[in-house]
């Protein structure tokens, strides 16, 4: 499989969903800018309910997506794109964000 | 290099009604291959079962006698134009031409109406715009056979006659399977021609066979 075409095909299939996700994520990372100051047991708590929060977000759009984008699949299939490499690579993506979210929340003073 | 797509052994049902019954079908390089059927009439299945998006127990599909047993399908052996537009709104006209590797000047000495367009994303265009690219690149993209549901709909008469052109020139180095409603079209191009009926394909030569498959009605029959 060729690397750019891979690349490219995840950002556009990823920019299809993008602006909920990264909402989901920002969210999560403004639930603990919230409570950052409190004690090591709140942010565990916050961690584990975000964590959550965010699972069932990306299963929810997952389904939206087939639901709502099944003909573009065909198109990344059609370029021999793998939909198992698109969906992985997102997703992956995408909980990064979310790491990341919550990382810069915590951090910020 | 000389391609063969054989289907054979597939049988769908829902309910009580065969979408698909033992039906088979061969195409090969330098071969138009046209369906018809009813809407409703399995055309579409046919073409997602040959494409691995649906799997049938028993079913045999095979290139060059190599059963396809798995949903992956590699874009050097088949191509899809599905029914729908399918190609994501948010990519360029040039994008989509490198993502089939498909020579973007080619298409505008085809559609010289597009030459400015090369930049413009897809949802800049009307539907039968976007119909013509998905079509081109499909159809012109390298593979061994391209599978065509419903190419001509929403485009003009003008842009159908050019389809069928470049669809001739196409089919001198792919196979080639096409279903399509405006039959009259399907008919020009095809090399053979079937009727999907019954979950049976039935080999038609001519109108009047169309019109004992009850596909079209007797041209002194029509009420107005």
């Amino acid at each position: 499989m060729d690397a750019k075409r891979l690349v490219r095909s995840c950002v556009s299939f990823y920019g299809m969903f993008a602006a909920s996700a990264l909402a989901v994520s920002f969210v999560c990372g403004l639930i603990m800018f919230m409570y950052r100051m409190k004690t090591p047991a709140v942010i565990a708590v916050i961690v584990v309910v975000t964590f959550w929060f965010k699972i069932a977000a990306m299963v929810f759009l997952g389904f939206a997506m087939k639901r709502k984008s099944w003909r573009f699949f065909y198109y990344y299939k059609n370029i021999g794109v793998s939909l198992r490499w698109l969906w992985g690579i997102s997703l992956v993506f995408d909980f990064l964000t979310y790491v990341a979210c919550l990382f810069i929340a915590y951090q910020l003073k | 290099m000389m391609h063969t797509l054989d289907i054979s052994n597939l049988r769908l049902e829902y309910g009580f009604n065969r979408v698909l019954w033992d039906t088979c079908l061969h195409c090969e390089t330098g071969k138009v291959v046209g369906i018809l059927g009813r809407n409703g009439g399995g055309k579409s299945c046919l073409m997602r079962v040959i494409y691995g998006e649906l799997m049938l127990k028993d079913q045999y599909v095979a290139i060059d006698r190599k059963a396809l047993l798995t949903r992956e399908r590699r874009p050097e052996d088949m191509r899809y134009l599905l029914q729908q537009s399918f190609v994501p709104l948010g990519l360029s006209v040039r994008r989509v031409f490198d993502d089939f590797g498909v020579d973007f000047n080619e298409f505008v000495t085809d559609f010289p109406e597009f030459g400015n367009d090369a930049r413009k994303r897809m949802k800049a265009f009307s539907t039968g715009e976007r119909r013509i690219i998905e079509v081109y690149v499909v159809l012109v993209a390298d593979s061994k056979f391209c599978l065509l549901d419903e190419p001509f709909s929403f485009m003009m008469p003008l842009h159908v006659q050019k389809m069928k052109e470049v669809i001739w020139r196409e089919k001198a180095r792919k196979g080639i399977v096409i279903t399509d409603h405006y039959f009259e079209d399907v008919i020009d191009i095809s090399d053979e021609l079937f009727v999907l009926k019954g979950g049976k394909t039935w080999p038609v030569s001519d109108r009047g066979d169309l019109e004992l498959l009850e596909y079209i009605k007797k041209t002194d029959e029509i009420q107005y």
